[in-house]
C-alpha cells in the first residue's frame, strides 16, 4: 500500500508527463487567463480522483473536457498575454491573430504547429477526425499568415 | 520591416503559450482543497428571477386550471371571499347592489359583456349585482349549490324611471335587461323544454319572440325573452317594445 508521500510523488510523475501538454491545449483553446484557469481546475480534479485519472490511457484528452466544463460559466473573450521580455522576440499582431482564428483552428495551429502534435493526438483530444484536423491546421495557418504579413 | 529579427512562427506560438505558467504539485494541491467557486452575484440574482418566475408561471397554472374547473361547477364559482352585503339579496332587498361590470367581474368569476344595437334614445341605468344565498330562497338554488350570483345590465329609453329589478310580472315598460352569471350544470346545453329562437348566426337558443301578457293592461309587443349557455356562462335577454330583428341582433352581440 502507498504511503501519502508515495502517492504525492506518483502524481507529480503524472504531473511532469501530462500537465504541459494539458495547459497548451487549454490555453490554445481559451486563451492565457480561462485557459490557465481550466488547467488548474483540470489538475485539481485529477489530484481528487488521481487513482482512476491516472490509470487512464488518455487522461489529457479526459481532462481537457473537465478543463472545459469546470469553467463554461466563465466565457470571456479569448486573449493572449505576451510575456514580458519575451525570448524569442514575437510579433505583435500574432496574438490578436491567434485569438480571432476559430477555436478549432487555435488549437490545432498551436498544438501541431506550435508543438509539434502528432495529427492523431489533436484529433482525439478534440475529438475529430485526422482529416478535420489537417483541414483546420491548413485553413487557420493561412488565415494567421495573411494576419501577419497585412501588419 | 526587418524580417531577419522575426522568430519562426512555431517557436513564437510556443513562447506565447508556455509564458503561461503551468500549476506545480502545491498550486493543484491548494486549489483542490479551496472552497468551490462560488456562483457570482450576477448568476445569483437570475436564477432568483428565474425561480421566481416559474413560482409565478406554476401559480398562473394552478390558478388557470382552478378557473377551468369552476366555469363548469357553480357550487365552487370564484366568487370573492367576501362580498358587499348590500348585493346579497333578502326579503327586504330584492334589487342587489349597484356595481360598475368592472367591479363585478370579480363576483362573477367573468368579464361581463355589453350588448351591442341598443336602440337609439336608449340609455344605460346603473348595473346591479344580486347574490341569491341559500339562507333567502334555498328552492331558487340548484343542487349543491349555496350561492349564485347574477349581474344585470340595463337599458331604458330617455327619462324612464329607474328599474332596479324587473318585475316577476311584466309591466310592459319599455326596457331592455341583459343578466349574465356562471352556467350552473346543464345550461350549456339546448333545454327540450322552452322554446327555441334561431340567432341568425349559427345559433339556436332558448326562448320566445313574440306578444306577451301585462299585468297593468293588454299584451306588449314586441316582447323578447332568450336565454341560453355558452361556454360555463349564463345570458338572459328580456325586452320590451324592441322589433324582433334588433332583439336578435342585440343577441347575437353577446354571443361572442
Amino acid at each position: 500500500m502507498l504511503d501519502a508521500h508515495d502517492v504525492g510523488a506518483g502524481f507529480e510523475d503524472f504531473l511532469a508527463a501530462h500537465a504541459d501538454r494539458l495547459k497548451r491545449a487549454l490555453v490554445a483553446t481559451y486563451g492565457s487567463a480561462r485557459g490557465t484557469e481550466a488547467t488548474a481546475e483540470a489538475l485539481a480534479y485529477a489530484w481528487e480522483h488521481r487513482e482512476r485519472v491516472m490509470g487512464m490511457t488518455h487522461p489529457v484528452a479526459y481532462l481537457y473536457r473537465v478543463g472545459q466544463s469546470r469553467t463554461r460559466g466563465r466565457k470571456r473573450r479569448v486573449v493572449f498575454t505576451i510575456p514580458d521580455a519575451a525570448d524569442p522576440w514575437i510579433e505583435p499582431k500574432l496574438a490578436p491573430a491567434l485569438a480571432a482564428l476559430s477555436e478549432r483552428q487555435r488549437v490545432v495551429v498551436v498544438l501541431v504547429h506550435g508543438f509539434g502534435w502528432e495529427l492523431g493526438e489533436v484529433g482525439d483530444l478534440l475529438g475529430i477526425k485526422v482529416t478535420s484536423v489537417q483541414n483546420h491546421l491548413e485553413r487557420g495557418l493561412a488565415k494567421l499568415r495573411t494576419a501577419l504579413e497585412a501588419s | 520591416m526587418n524580417t531577419d529579427t522575426r522568430s519562426p512562427l512555431p517557436e513564437q506560438l510556443r513562447a506565447i503559450v508556455d509564458g503561461v505558467d503551468t500549476p506545480t504539485f502545491a498550486d493543484i494541491r491548494v486549489h483542490a482543497s479551496a472552497p468551490k467557486r462560488t456562483r457570482s452575484p450576477r448568476t445569483r440574482v437570475a436564477i432568483g428571477l428565474a425561480a421566481v418566475l416559474v413560482f409565478i408561471a406554476l401559480g398562473a397554472g394552478v390558478v388557470a386550471f382552478l378557473d377551468r374547473t369552476e366555469n363548469t361547477d357553480p357550487a365552487r364559482r370564484p366568487v370573492a371571499t367576501t362580498v358587499p352585503t348590500n348585493c346579497i339579496i333578502t326579503i327586504t332587498n330584492y334589487a342587489g347592489c349597484e356595481m360598475t361590470a368592472k367591479r363585478a367581474q370579480r363576483y362573477l368569476g367573468f368579464r361581463p359583456r355589453v350588448p351591442q344595437n341598443v336602440p337609439e334614445g336608449w340609455v344605460q341605468q346603473p348595473s346591479r349585482l344580486k347574490i341569491y344565498r341559500s339562507q333567502f330562497d334555498p328552492a331558487s338554488l340548484p343542487p349543491g349549490a349555496t350561492e349564485v350570483t347574477e349581474f344585470f345590465q340595463i337599458w331604458a329609453p330617455r327619462g324612464s324611471p329607474p328599474i332596479a329589478d324587473r318585475p316577476a310580472a311584466f309591466t310592459c315598460t319599455p326596457d331592455l335587461v341583459v343578466r349574465q352569471r356562471m352556467a350552473l350544470v346543464g345550461e350549456d346545453a339546448l333545454r327540450t323544454d322552452a322554446g327555441t329562437v334561431d340567432l341568425g348566426n349559427g345559433r339556436v337558443v332558448n326562448g320566445t319572440l313574440g306578444p306577451e301578457a301585462c299585468v297593468t293592461g293588454g299584451p306588449v309587443d314586441p316582447h323578447g325573452d332568450l336565454f341560453w349557455g355558452d361556454q360555463g356562462r349564463y345570458f338572459s335577454l328580456t325586452t320590451n317594445d324592441i322589433p324582433n330583428d334588433q332583439i336578435l341582433a342585440i343577441a347575437r352581440s353577446l354571443d361572442r
